[in-house]
């Protein structure tokens, strides 16, 4: 089990090597003058430093003035060193910015994995059960229609309900203008308000897949030897999927499940955006949008690494509850 | 509970065909005809499935819907529309004129520097004044308006034994009666006669008596006549007749008056701003008006008549904001006082985009922020982000199938070698390179059809990944089937053995994962011209026509706009994935037991 966790590690290792040679080498394939342009707007913008030093500063970071090769040892080497430089939209430093903004993207982002997780699963064992009923295609449909909803279209229709004609709800960010003022309780209810909106959104658009999953693995073990063996020999129906089949299905799904936790970080970047939630993704799209190359790097970065997690997570996950896969 | 799904699934049970190598049964056997084909069998258990059909029709309307839709729709995508509508403009300028205005009588002329003294002389009080040898005369017909006379040399007089003998200048031609009234005069040794209107000076030099004559020159006034007619021109005789019928008016507090010009009679209404004159033989109609008041209009082919000039002046009077003018489709100016001017504002028609416009026979579905069709949009957005979704999909399949294909049958260090560039490119973040991209082509301003390319090209190239890797697992657990084994055993090509036993077997799961992709790209297309970096103005996309309800009153007030558009994308996503599905079902009959 060490063997095959150590094999994988390296593997995920060297992806991401791959993949950091990769965002690299689209870094400086962007035309000079973009970044050029870029800089000048960036010299213009903020007082301090003039255009020359903007691109001597980029040039010191990326090594744009080397072979790709050399210029991505150098990069990953003060990347490794957590040295992404000065963020040119926030004028601080990238990673102390990320720290800044990423708890709004972990609440957030917790918040609706936990309901997701709540909501899914025992509608999808459920839909599975009473399979082909009204129930069943209740949930499929539910599940699809979610899955088709494009984010901007939920996000707009809750708006529209809760913030326009309800008021219940601010329309964008995450805290109310007089926050400052409140009381720790206060404040927290305040966020939590805030966060109903792109939580929902977040499940609605996403509870789907995970629905569907669920269901057809179920599907699966209920039409498997040992519940038909468990019927057999005479347990109750409910001991049956409670039992036995509800823990089988639970390894795929647990498999999954493991493999987006670390996506938790990553941000909603159209969601965020959509409700003006400062955390990861909207800040990102911000400095995206607007050409700032450090945190745009960063950004990438981060997010490979996250998305090779999650693959490493799951796999591992995979081997842990089912030992075949360990031999191959 | 179990008994109902298991009932189900033994009457959802695919028929088992039998096997038809018994030789016992010859080929037209009944038994035979039972045999279906496997794409039958697929055929018949998808078209069981009902929301797999509703998909189908989904999909069947959008397409006719985006495709056929361009063709009919009378409108052009980027059609703008607009309409005629009043639009409150700068109509005319009223001021008060504070200099004179001359009305020359004709044949005279009046210099600028003369008239310039003149204005001085009545500043001074004068009554006469001079300019270049030549004096001028003043006669005070109210307190803005004056006659200008000119002493002339009428004619010569000799007084001989108590006759009268004149002789006169050349080109004049004394009326009738005028020696007589003359002889008199003489004959009295008087100063001056009055004869017909006109002032006759006398001058006596021993017997000879040279007459002088006041001569009109000129009226000055700060009044301005102005007629009903357009381009009609006032005559120094009727402003002189109209001036001192105005003062005589005025003078008495009555509220009207009349007079005769050229034998026609006139009639006139006195009152604070202005007098309005009435042709007397037709006293409905105003004939001309005489102001202090300038009115000008803006526009050079506008003429404003003089009962509206009343109206104006009289609301300028009263201090009124509006006036109401016209008889049959009264109209409403604005009047707004600008120190010494006022500016009246009347309703101008001006060509204003359409935009916004609610559902009506001309437009279905309304227009948008530029004043387009919403429904050809509509129809052209659908056709752009299928087309996308299709091409999107050709691309990745394209790269997914030929690099999976290649790296399952050859395996090895070909196998290893694109199954980590696969691995790469699922690490890759889709989104954030999306927006990259497209800020990028943002700064460059790239022509929105070549970055419709580029955008197909980038998703297609972004989505392989995973049919590489669905492709390559296939054909590897196929590859040591019997069937291959006895493919390879019967001496099959290579080329053959791919593309007759191993691709067919892939194919249905690249139809679903074809179906699946469609719509998913569908709906990163749009999201993507939703925020701005996907398809741009003026191409239409489902997405980019949703990007108006950013601003929140056209989300609150404009339903039409954005609603239609996010229900095309729904319905047709939900199509794709309801067809995905019922294929999924139908090409894996053990998942529908």
């Amino acid at each position: 089990m060490r063997q095959f966790i150590i094999k994988r590690l390296l593997w995920a290792v060297m992806i991401l090597f791959l993949v950091a040679f990769v965002i690299y080498l689209l870094m400086r394939a962007l035309p000079t003058s973009y970044v050029e342009a870029i800089a000048r707007e960036r010299a213009a913008a903020q007082t301090g430093m003039s255009y020359k030093q903007w691109l001597d500063q980029l040039t010191a970071l990326y090594r744009l003035d080397v072979h790709p090769v050399i210029g991505f040892f150098h990069w990953v080497g003060n990347a490794i060193r957590g040295q992404f430089g000065t963020s040119w939209h926030w004028g601080v430093d990238v990673v102390q910015k990320f720290r800044d903004v990423v708890p709004a993207s972990i609440i957030l982002g917790a918040a609706a994995f936990v309901l997701e997780i709540v909501i899914a699963i025992p509608l999808g064992i459920l839909a599975a059960r009473k399979q082909y009923s009204l129930t069943d295609y209740t949930v499929t449909f539910m599940a699809l229609i979610g899955i088709s909803l494009p984010t901007f279209f939920v996000a707009t229709i809750l708006k529209m309900v809760f913030a326009v004609n309800l008021g219940w709800l601010d329309l964008y960010g995450m805290v109310s203008r007089d926050h400052r003022r409140m009381t720790d309780i206060q404040k927290v209810l305040d966020i939590a308000s805030h966060m109903i909106m792109p939580v929902l959104t977040i499940v609605v658009i996403s509870v789907g897949s995970l629905m569907r999953y669920t269901r057809t693995n179920m599907l699966e073990v209920l039409n498997a030897d040992y519940i038909r063996t468990a019927r057999a020999k005479g347990l109750s129906e409910r001991r049956v999927i409670n039992y036995h089949a509800f823990r089988n299905t639970l390894i795929p799904i647990v498999t999954i499940v493991g493999g987006t936790l670390p996506s938790l970080f990553s941000g909603a970047l159209i969601t965020e955006q959509l409700f003006q939630i400062p955390g990861i993704g909207w800040i990102s799209y911000i400095s995206m949008t607007r050409g700032d190359i450090p945190f745009t790097m960063f950004y990438l970065s981060f997010m490979a690494i996250l998305t090779m997690l999650g693959n490493l997570i799951s796999d591992i996950l995979y081997a842990v509850v089912d030992p075949r896969v360990r031999v191959s | 509970m179990a008994q109902d799904t298991l009932d189900r699934d033994q009457t959802n049970a695919t028929p088992i065909p039998n096997p038809p190598q018994q030789e016992t049964i010859a080929l037209d056997d009944e038994r035979r005809v039972k045999v279906l084909s496997p794409s039958m069998l697929v055929f018949r258990r998808f078209i069981r499935n009902r929301l797999a059909i509703l998909g189908v029709a989904i999909l069947t309307v959008m397409t006719f819907f985006s495709v056929v839709g361009p063709f009919i729709s009378p409108y052009r995508q980027d059609q703008v529309f607009t309409h005629d509508d009043m639009v409150y403009a700068d109509f005319a300028g009223i001021m008060i004129n504070d200099t004179f205005r001359y009305t020359i009588k004709e044949g005279s002329s009046l210099s600028p520097g003369a008239r310039a003294q003149l204005t001085q002389a009545v500043n001074r009080g004068q009554d006469r004044f001079e300019y270049r040898g030549t004096s001028y005369d003043l006669t005070r017909i109210h307190d803005e308006a004056y006659a200008v006379t000119q002493n002339a040399v009428y004619g010569y007089a000799l007084l001989f034994a108590g006759r009268v003998i004149p002789s006169y200048e050349e080109g004049v031609e004394p009326a009738e009666g005028f020696e007589a009234a003359l002889k008199e005069a003489a004959g009295d040794k008087a100063e001056s006669f009055t004869f017909e209107g006109a002032v006759y000076d006398l001058t006596y030099e021993d017997r000879e008596v040279a007459i002088t004559v006041a001569a009109p020159v000129a009226l000055a006034s700060y009044n301005v006549v102005n007629f009903a007619t357009a381009g009609q021109k006032t005559s120094f005789a009727f402003s002189l007749a109209a001036e001192q019928t105005l003062a005589a008016a005025r003078e008495a507090g009555a509220a009207e008056g009349s007079f005769t010009v050229d034998g026609k009679d006139y009639r006139m209404e006195v009152d604070e701003a202005e007098a309005m004159i009435y042709d007397a033989a037709s006293p409905d109609e105003a004939f001309a008006s005489l102001s202090k008041y300038i009115v000008q209009p803006v526009m050079p082919d506008v003429f404003i008549e003089p009962e509206f000039k009343e109206a104006l002046l009289t609301a300028v009077e009263e201090g009124a904001k509006e006036v109401v003018w016209g008889e049959e489709d009264p109209v409403t100016y604005r009047i707004r006082r600008e120190n010494l001017r006022w500016n009246v504002r009347g309703p101008r028609k001006s060509q204003l985009v359409s935009y916004y416009l609610s559902p009506s026979w001309e437009h279905w579905v309304g227009t948008d922020g530029n004043g387009m069709d919403l429904l050809t949009r509509l129809m052209y957005g659908g056709r752009i982000s299928l087309s996308i979704g299709f091409v999107v999909v050709l691309i990745s399949l394209l790269i997914g199938v030929t690099m999976g294909g290649i790296s399952g049958y050859f395996g090895g260090w070909v196998d290893m070698l694109i199954m980590r560039a696969v691995d790469v490119f699922y690490c890759i973040p889709t989104w954030p390179i999306l927006i990259i991209f497209g800020s990028v082509m943002d700064t460059y301003r790239v022509n929105p059809y070549v970055r419709l390319v580029y955008l197909m090209m980038i998703l297609g190239f972004l989505s392989w990944a995973g049919i590489a890797r669905l492709v390559r697992g296939q054909i590897l657990s196929l590859r040591e089937q019997e069937f291959m084994v006895a493919a390879e055993a019967s001496g099959l090509s290579v080329y053959r053995r791919i593309f007759k036993h191993l691709v067919p077997n892939v194919i249905p799961q690249l139809i679903i994962i074809a179906t699946g992709t469609l719509g998913s790209t569908i709906l990163t297309e749009s999201t993507l011209s939703f925020l701005g970096l996907g398809v741009k103005y003026p191409i239409a996309s489902w997405g980019n026509i949703i990007t108006a309800v950013s601003d929140v009153n056209v989300m609150t007030n404009y339903l039409f706009v954005w609603v239609p558009a996010s229900l095309c994308i729904v319905i047709t996503v939900l199509g794709f994935n309801f067809v995905g599905d019922g294929l999924r079902d139908a090409f894996d009959p053990k998942m529908k037991r």
